[in-house]
């Protein structure tokens, strides 16, 4: 497909025979701002990085733009990804605006009045030497340098950790504004679900190396439902199946947490037990991270 | 006392380092101990230099890990660190000058105590006062003084020369526990005593991006000669000169104190071979060529070509590199040879190429293998040891061991290479960003 922008093909990753990606099966089409999440070591790093050309995939196999990734040469392929690491790579003995210039070198295309508007707003002092500013502000830096090429794809590796609210308001802002204005794909890593809800369009889950979840955000918190059966009331072997995410006994209730739910299977599954049954409507993000996560 | 405690501990703990350091060294001691059946100088030698890298080393680089403490904000958060730390050092000095004396001296008396103490404190306080480059401009115009005076009346012992040197010592040694300031990031004198690829970046010209980002500064042929003349000739030059008053204190204080070991100091050839080690020694530790991979991944995605062609042009930048090193090194041996030292010159030269090379690829292989770079240090000390070992002018052993680390090398470069086509750029990423003031990994990954 033309708009296929990253692609996933049972993508598996070994380090030190320990499996970090089980198998994913996934892509990304033009305009997606997808939102990946899940606990620390869960792979999200080595996911993002895996199209970039960063790692190989020991099984499987990862394409981005059309190209296999492990394979990426082109530089007019490499031009159009940007990348923002999750610890600042820059070069600590320059000046910021010297950092700049240096990025600005290797592309054809580079919007100086992005950048510039960018530093201005986000208030990086370009002049001091980058060791000298907070990590925040070589954060923002970090980010500004992967913007200046007007990427295609946009990969952030958790980029607003080390930001204050406000900064990080005003980042998501302005992916916002990337995203909608000229069709770009982003792909970003973070731990605020609140972030993830204000911005992506999609949502990843990782969790233990696999995509629990692989929706689109509305879809996700609508067909994500939390059910209670009344005391002694067995869940029926129809419904004990992959939707079922979560399931856990408070007292003598009994709450189930399924995805893809929706009024029809609700409605059955209060037929099966013979109980007119609650369901909690429109879990937030966070809610269903923990039930996956519990 | 707890905090005392604390920072000793971490100031111990905190290069990971030290442990290395000292097992390396006890093998090498007791190497020397096996091989001296046979050869017996050199199998002494070769104890004593590894009972020296064990034990004394730690002590040695003990002002850089409080250059780093100060970084450390856990430790930053105790009251009174700074006073605490100084007592810390002290205290750390205290151990070291009665660990010196006994080795040594086995009839400790109070003068050896006191002169170990001066000679480690006045090391550290040369360290420590690198970071200070008014205080550091202000101590070279005074030793030149002193040194002027030394050389003119001589190492007899009998002059006031050792007077100065002693005070000079306490005053280094004071001076630099009051006056050190480890937020400064650059100075010259820092610069000068140890460069290291950051501290070029605060005043090199730009050159080429690809260049800049590879080396982690703008980098460019100028720049490298720059380097070069720096690491081989210039910074080596300031430390054997501190190095010179330091041990000619000792030595005139030991001429009066009727104590032996350290005569060959007397030697104006010895004194060349001291300034070649400390070139050879910089030259292998100031550079961090498995930097060079780990910095690829800023340029993987902004410039064209493979993996095949990225490797290629990380050899051409380090070959580039060595050349100009090897250049350095043959005009340094030129100058040994003028001024008589023959046989350490030639040693100096093969020693160099062969240690620099190996001491690159190695790094870069352990880098992108993922072994710890720190066993390179046993290389290193070798090759410095081989270095100093011209003076037992046994010329075989000498070219098969370092015949034997340029193979190495060798082998290291193949490892490298194929290691490079299939790396994870997420497991080799730049440790020298300088963000939080510490080289994350650089010694262990």
């Amino acid at each position: 497909m033309s708009d296929q922008v990253v692609k996933f093909d049972n993508l598996r990753k070994y380090y030190d025979n320990h499996e970090v990606l089980k198998g994913i099966t996934t892509e990304v089409r033009t305009g997606d701002v997808i939102g990946l999440v899940g606990l620390n070591g869960a792979g999200k790093t080595t996911l993002l990085e895996t199209p970039l050309g960063f790692c190989k995939p020991t099984q499987g196999s990862s394409w981005v733009f059309g190209i296999d990734s492990a394979r990426l040469s082109s530089k007019e392929t490499k031009a159009r990804i940007g990348f923002v690491p999750q610890t600042d790579e820059l070069l600590a003995g320059i000046s910021g605006e010297r950092y700049l210039g240096l990025i600005r070198e290797f592309y054809d295309h580079w919007n100086s009045c992005l950048i510039q508007r960018l530093c201005n707003e986000w208030d990086v002092p370009l002049a001091r030497k980058i060791h000298t500013l907070s990590v925040g502000q070589r954060q923002k830096l970090s980010i500004i340098s992967a913007l200046g090429n007007e990427p295609d794809l946009l990969v952030l590796d958790e980029p607003v950790a080390s930001l204050d609210p406000q900064a990080r308001r005003a980042f998501l802002r302005e992916l916002v504004a990337i995203a909608s204005s000229r069709s770009c794909t982003i792909l970003f890593s973070t731990h605020i679900i609140s972030d993830l809800e204000r911005v992506a369009s999609r949502v990843w889950l990782i969790k233990d190396g696999a995509l629990a979840i692989d929706e689109p955000l509305d879809s996700l918190k609508e067909n994500t439902g939390r059910v209670s059966l009344p005391p002694g009331v067995e869940l029926p072997g129809a419904f004990q199946n992959d939707d079922l995410i979560h399931q856990y006994q408070v007292g003598n209730v009994q709450t189930l947490v399924f995805s893809h739910w929706n009024a029809e299977r609700h409605q059955a599954l209060a037929q099966a037990v013979g109980f007119e049954l609650e369901r909690e409507w429109w879990l937030s993000l966070e809610d269903i991270f923990l039930e996956v996560h519990a | 006392m707890k905090g005392v405690i604390l920072i000793c501990w971490y100031m111990v703990s905190y290069q990971r380092i030290i442990p290395w350091v000292i097992v390396s060294g006890l093998s090498l001691a007791g190497v020397g101990i096996l091989i001296n059946i046979g050869l017996s100088d050199y199998g002494l030698y070769l104890t004593r230099v590894g009972i020296g890298l064990a034990v004394f080393v730690p002590i040695f680089i003990s002002p850089y890990v409080f250059q780093k403490l100060w970084s450390n904000r856990r430790l930053a958060l105790l009251p009174g660190f700074q006073r605490r730390t100084g007592l810390a050092i002290l205290l750390m000095n205290l151990v070291g000058a009665l660990t010196i004396t006994m080795m040594n001296y086995p009839d400790v008396n109070a003068d050896t105590f006191v002169l170990g103490f001066i000679v480690i404190g006045a090391y550290q306080g040369y360290l420590q006062l690198l970071s200070r480059s008014r205080f550091v401009v202000a101590l070279i115009l005074l030793l030149i003084v002193v040194l002027l005076q030394v050389l003119l009346k001589g190492f007899d012992g009998t002059s006031t020369a050792n007077q100065v040197v002693i005070t000079i010592g306490f005053i280094l040694c004071i001076a630099g526990w009051l006056f050190a300031d480890p937020s400064r990031r650059f100075s010259w004198a820092q610069w000068l005593s140890g460069a290291v690829w950051e501290y070029t970046a605060a005043m090199m010209d730009k050159n080429s991006a690809h260049l800049a980002l590879l080396l982690g500064f703008p980098g460019g042929k100028a720049s490298r000669a720059l380097l070069s003349f720096v690491v081989v000739i210039g910074g080596p030059a300031l430390s054997w000169f501190f190095v010179v008053i330091v041990i000619g204190g000792l030595f005139s204080f030991q001429a009066t104190s009727d104590l032996t070991g350290m005569d060959w100091l007397s030697e104006p050839a010895n004194i060349v071979v001291l300034f070649l080690g400390t070139s050879l020694l910089t030259s292998n530790w100031t550079l961090s060529y498995g930097e060079l991979a780990a910095r690829h991944r800023l340029l993987w995605l902004r410039q064209g070509g493979d993996r095949e062609a990225h490797w290629r042009l990380l050899e051409k930048n380090v070959i580039a590199n060595l050349m100009q090193f090897y250049l350095a090194a043959t005009l340094v041996s030129l100058l040994a040879w003028l001024v008589g030292s023959t046989f350490a010159s030639g040693v100096y030269l093969t020693a160099f190429v062969a240690s620099t090379s190996f001491s690159a690829y190695f790094q870069l292989s352990a880098r992108i293998n993922g072994v710890s770079i720190i066993a390179g240090l046993i290389a290193l000390f070798l090759a410095v040891t081989f270095v100093s070992a011209a003076t037992f002018k046994n010329p075989v052993l000498i070219a098969g061991c370092e015949i034997g680390l340029f193979m190495m090398a060798v082998i290291f470069r193949i490892k490298a290479m194929r290691g490079f086509t299939g790396i994870d750029w997420n497991q080799v990423r730049p440790s020298l960003n300088h963000s939080n003031g510490l080289p994350n990994s650089i010694w262990v990954r």
